[in-house]
């Protein structure tokens, strides 16, 4: 069936189709089918032109796209708007491989610091041949002869002071030679 | 704020898309997601797509009406789908169409078209069109369309109720256009001789 045949069967019934359309016509069906198939994409076209989807339909699409994130509201700042979740996945990642990188680096236990150095030098003293010694002195005076009575011989005994110091714990002199030794290089 | 998503109903006036282009309204539904930009098309398309789904599966409202959702819904979710060199007219009967093969498939209906009585000669229906008032030709048509198996229901549906080009229903069976003309020919025979028949 060519075009021509088509565009008549959607224009023309059987009954408006002139001499010259009928002979065309005739060249592809009978007449009779002609009128069928007209009647019937007409009957076809006009057939539930009131069809249409319930109301409720559109909302329910609507919802589901809300729902669902699909729309976006165009009068949103940048900051309001959603992002899907994998550019979030994503960004939090690289945040985490920014955050692991630089804590991973090895930091010194000690901070260095620069300072000025301060260097204290001390002159070395040599004392040579220097000897302090304590000098001990000792001279023996003779001693005056004493008259004493005879009737007081006895109380001169008697009244002679008897040195009765205590003893106290410590080194006798005697027991460190070496400190004997120091002391009697005094006279040498 | 975001979590604020409710917008208003949007008057047909106020709709700042209502003079778009099919295929620029579907280019703002994936680069804005304005949910105005789907009423538009939604309000220019669902009844054609619904009244397409309806013939297609012997006027069941209720079956017309799921596919019709789906098909809203496949649009809502994957806008980007949508290939920009192609008409968007085109694309959304092409997903229609599949749809319906789909469904077919699915309930198997394939197998129940029964055998269809062979055609008769054009002279045995010479008194035919006295026969038929409107009511029960409209119900004849269904009747003979339900007949025909899915490929030429489809060709038959697209041309003579959606009154596409033999061209676009070319693109959007995915068949010739030499194809297209031969089953629609065979469809029109198909028809035809279901009136014979009464």
């Amino acid at each position: 069936m060519n075009d021509r045949i088509q565009s008549l069967l959607r224009q023309k019934s059987l009954d408006q189709l002139d001499d010259a359309e009928r002979a065309e016509v005739l060249t592809e069906m009978s007449l009779t089918e002609y009128d069928v198939l007209q009647r019937s994409t007409e009957a076809l076209r006009s057939m539930d032109a009131d069809a249409a989807p319930p109301p409720a339909l559109r909302e329910r699409l609507l919802a589901h796209g809300r729902a669902k994130g699909r729309f976006g509201n165009p009068n949103r700042q940048w900051w309001q708007r959603r992002i899907p979740a994998w550019q979030a996945a994503a960004a939090a990642l690289l945040l985490a491989g920014a955050v692991y990188f630089y804590r991973d680096e090895p930091q010194p236990s000690v901070r260095e610091k620069v300072v000025e150095r301060v260097l204290i030098q001390k002159d070395t003293v040599f004392r040579t041949d220097t000897l302090w010694r304590r000098q001990v002195v000792v001279r023996y005076l003779p001693a005056e002869p004493v008259a004493v009575a005879a009737d007081k011989q006895d109380d001169l005994q008697a009244e002679a002071p008897v040195q009765s110091l205590p003893e106290r714990p410590g080194t006798s002199i005697g027991d460190m030679p070496a400190l004997m030794e120091f002391l009697g290089d005094v006279n040498k | 704020m975001f979590w604020n998503n409710k917008q208003q109903p949007v008057s047909p006036q106020k709709n700042p898309y209502s003079a778009f282009s099919d295929e620029a309204l579907l280019q703002v539904l994936t680069g804005l997601r304005d949910e105005r930009a789907f009423i538009v098309l939604y309000d220019r398309w669902a009844s054609r797509m619904y009244r397409f789904f309806l013939r297609m599966h012997g006027r069941d409202a209720a079956k017309a009406e799921d596919l019709t959702q789906d098909l809203f819904l496949k649009i809502i979710e994957k806008p980007h789908f949508f290939d920009p060199a192609r008409r968007f007219s085109t694309w959304i009967y092409s997903i229609a169409a599949n749809q319906c093969k789909n469904e077919y498939r699915r309930k198997n209906i394939l197998e129940a078209v029964a055998a269809y009585p062979d055609l008769p000669d054009d002279d045995a229906a010479e008194y035919l069109p006295e026969r038929l008032d409107r009511a029960l030709h409209e119900s004849n048509i269904q009747i003979a369309i339900d007949h025909l198996d899915d490929l030429h229901r489809k060709v038959f549906v697209l041309r003579w109720q959606e009154e596409l080009p033999l061209r676009d229903i070319a693109d959007i069976t995915g068949i010739p256009e030499g194809t297209v003309k031969s089953r629609l020919h065979f469809a029109l025979k198909k028809v035809t001789a279901h009136f014979h028949t009464l």
